[in-house]
């Protein structure tokens, strides 16, 4: 059955672009996803099809004390801001760019850099629907380029969603880090209201050249009523390291992609992740690591906390070629459920065609551990206390591996026991 | 202090402690010896509140309050503890925040200040003194990476932050080389005074050269058979504990 290009765009979440997804033949291939298809099926997506968002054209005045909270003091001179997916320079701090090349561009202003659209492109075959949106819709791209031999401390991109209109945001950013060179990115969604129901739609390429370092830290703490989508597109070349920490708290659905290709030996990417959810709220988390070159490694530690009624799930793909013999490749997917009704699915996902790989995996779901509970409760600890106490130190080793202090203090502040 | 009478105990169904009478004074330390399965372990989990017991018959009164209607929490708060027998592993939770929010806790019950993490950090040194144990343990996650050794010093070190009424030391000398049992029971003779009680539950005398009990009591399948003074453990050393059974069978 073929769906006419008519009912492709009537979904009231595509109204605002439905010009631009008109001309787009790229997007207009695809059908929308659903749970028949295999990378969909744990969750449902009509309630993102059915939100009513337009997409802003102008960025919204925001008070800059308002943003105080999320100021990244690593980043200073470092820092772009996004008021519902719209460059916001009053906001922006580029006062001290250094060698870096940080620009926000329009997508119809032509040039664009080496790579750009090819990371994302190559690994999904044009076959994902969400990116295949974002290359149609976005209409302004951030290019954060270093050359070579570079060390260019912390860039800081905020985006922030305001109260009023639903908006449709879409942040693509294209990320690039030349030879030798070191880079701390610093992603993060935050919404200003409780209940204005946004959606993003990000992408996010990252190209790492090679004994280059990119530490890539994703924080997305956006209000409950939210929808968040996005993917993270990876090349990692000979000898460099690229970790990222992702730290999922907010939207009342969220899906993240992430896509490693390894292709030099010596490199190690490391893609790390906490959803702590509660309510009624979905974190799904798909990762691809693919180990297309021999000698390379990955890491993987992704922690749920779910509670209430939320549902986390996790599918951690990796494949090790033929060609990517001695490769190191560990994930460990751990889940903490701290209700009866709250839900996991986890998939861990090794296709391994090489035969002289270290590969270990694993996957444990469980609830808090009634001797560490009795153990601490023995000590006049109670057992609220005493529960929020193992939460912490269980969603702490994630936080732990985010590299920016600022950052990795506000997040721990987040989830401490004193917060519940 | 703690009085218990005809206290029956169940576990999954099966009957464990079978009537236990005990009396403990403050300033006194017994010693409860058994054979392994007697039940002994049983009874110091109960009155420290483990949720896997349950006292189906009898009485606890700890200072005259009922202490089996208490939660754990609220056990440790009125100045029970117990040294556990197998410490429990907290990836990461650091020894200094475990410690600092235990002992806050009983110290708010007990109508005290909190003390913040420098007030702490000052007291908790001197109580390292107690076990000669090394301030580096205290940025480790609990008993996280521990030997057998160091935590059951780490228990000991608990005790001497919480400055517990009555102490329940469960099986506090098993897996200790000789030096680690004197330096646990030196901690332990350190912490005992006029004002709290020790009840310590061991299968060997040797524990009993270093902290010496005013009451022994022997128990067998879910009683405490026999009590007698410190000799009574010397005898249970030399002959073991078939000459008991026998007198239990003779009536």
């Amino acid at each position: 059955m073929t769906t006419s290009h008519e009912e492709k765009l009537a979904h009231p979440l595509l109204q605002s672009v439905k010009d631009k997804l008109a001309k787009s033949d790229a997007f207009l291939a695809l059908d929308a996803p659903g749970r028949k298809d295999e990378e969909w099926r744990f969750v449902r997506l009509d309630n993102v099809f059915k939100a009513n968002v337009s997409v802003a054209t102008a960025a919204a005045d925001v008070p800059a004390a308002k943003l105080a909270a999320h100021n990244v003091p690593e980043a200073k001179g470092r820092a772009l801001v996004f008021v519902d997916g719209v460059f916001s320079k009053e906001l922006s701090d580029t006062s001290a760019l250094g060698d870096i090349s940080l620009e926000v561009v329009a997508s119809d202003s032509g040039d664009a850099p080496k790579a750009f659209g090819e990371i994302a492109a190559l690994q999904l075959g044009g076959e994902d629907y969400f990116a295949a949106l974002n290359a149609a819709t976005y209409a302004q791209r951030v290019d954060v380029v270093v050359g070579k031999d570079v060390s260019a401390g912390t860039v800081h991109l905020l985006h922030v969603r305001t109260a009023g209109e639903g908006r449709l945001v879409t942040p693509r950013v294209f990320v690039s880090v030349g030879m030798g060179s070191k880079l701390t990115l610093v992603e993060e969604h935050v919404s200003l209201d409780a209940d204005t129901e946004h959606v993003t739609n990000a992408l996010v390429e990252v190209e790492v050249a090679e004994s280059a370092t990119v530490q890539h830290v994703k924080v997305q703490d956006e209000n409950l009523a939210s929808h968040h989508i996005a993917r993270t597109a990876l090349r990692v070349a000979e000898g460099s390291n690229y970790t990222s920490v992702t730290v999922t708290f907010g939207a009342a659905f969220s899906r993240h992609d992430l896509h490693a290709e390894i292709l030099g030996g010596s490199s190690i990417a490391g893609l790390h992740g906490l959803a702590k959810i509660s309510g009624r709220q979905v974190a799904d988390t798909h990762s691809v690591m693919n180990h297309a070159h021999p000698h390379a490694e990955s890491d993987q530690l992704h922690k749920c906390v779910v509670d209430d009624r939320a549902h986390a799930v996790f599918n951690g793909k990796i494949f090790v070629r033929q060609i990517a013999q001695q490769t190191n490749a560990f994930q460990l997917n751990r889940n903490l459920l701290l209700s009866d009704r709250a839900k996991v699915d986890t998939k861990p996902q090794l296709e391994i065609f090489a035969d002289d790989v270290k590969c270990t995996h694993g996957a444990t779901i469980g609830q808090l551990d009634e001797d560490q509970l009795f153990y601490l409760q023995a000590r006049g600890i109670p057992a609220s206390q005493a529960a929020n106490l193992l939460t912490y130190a269980f969603a702490a080793e994630v936080v732990e591996r985010v590299p920016v202090l600022s950052v990795r203090k506000r997040l721990a502040a987040r989830i401490s026991p004193a917060n519940g | 202090m703690l009085s218990i009478k005809n206290l029956h105990v169940a576990a999954e169904n099966a009957k464990i402690l079978r009537g236990v009478d005990l009396e403990v004074k403050p300033g006194e330390i017994h010693a409860i010896m058994g054979l392994n399965g007697s039940g002994k372990s049983t009874l110091v989990k109960t009155l420290a509140g483990h949720p896997h017991y349950e006292a189906t018959a009898g009485e606890v009164s700890f200072e005259g309050e009922d202490l089996l209607d208490l939660e754990p929490d609220e056990r440790a708060k009125k100045g029970v503890f117990l040294a556990f027998q197998y410490p429990v592993e907290l990836p990461g939770v650091s020894n200094m925040v475990f410690l600092r929010h235990a002992l806050n806790s009983i110290r708010a019950e007990r109508g005290e200040d909190e003390l913040d993490p420098l007030e702490f950090d000052d007291y908790v040194r001197e109580c390292l003194k107690v076990v000669d144990m090394n301030p580096a343990f205290l940025d480790r996650s609990v008993n996280v990476d521990f030997s057998g050794g160091e935590k059951k010093r780490n228990e000991i070190l608990q005790m001497a932050v919480l400055r517990p009424k009555l102490a329940l030391l469960d099986e506090t000398d098993s897996g200790l080389d000789i030096d680690a049992l004197r330096t646990v029971a030196d901690g332990v003779n350190q912490l005992a005074n006029e004002d709290n009680a020790v009840v310590l539950v061991t299968h060997y005398q040797r524990l009993l050269n270093h902290i010496e009990p005013d009451f022994v009591h022997v128990m067998v399948n879910g009683k405490l058979v026999k009590s007698g003074s410190k000799e009574l453990a010397l005898q249970l050393e030399e002959r073991g504990y078939d000459w008991i059974l026998k007198e239990i069978e003779e009536g």
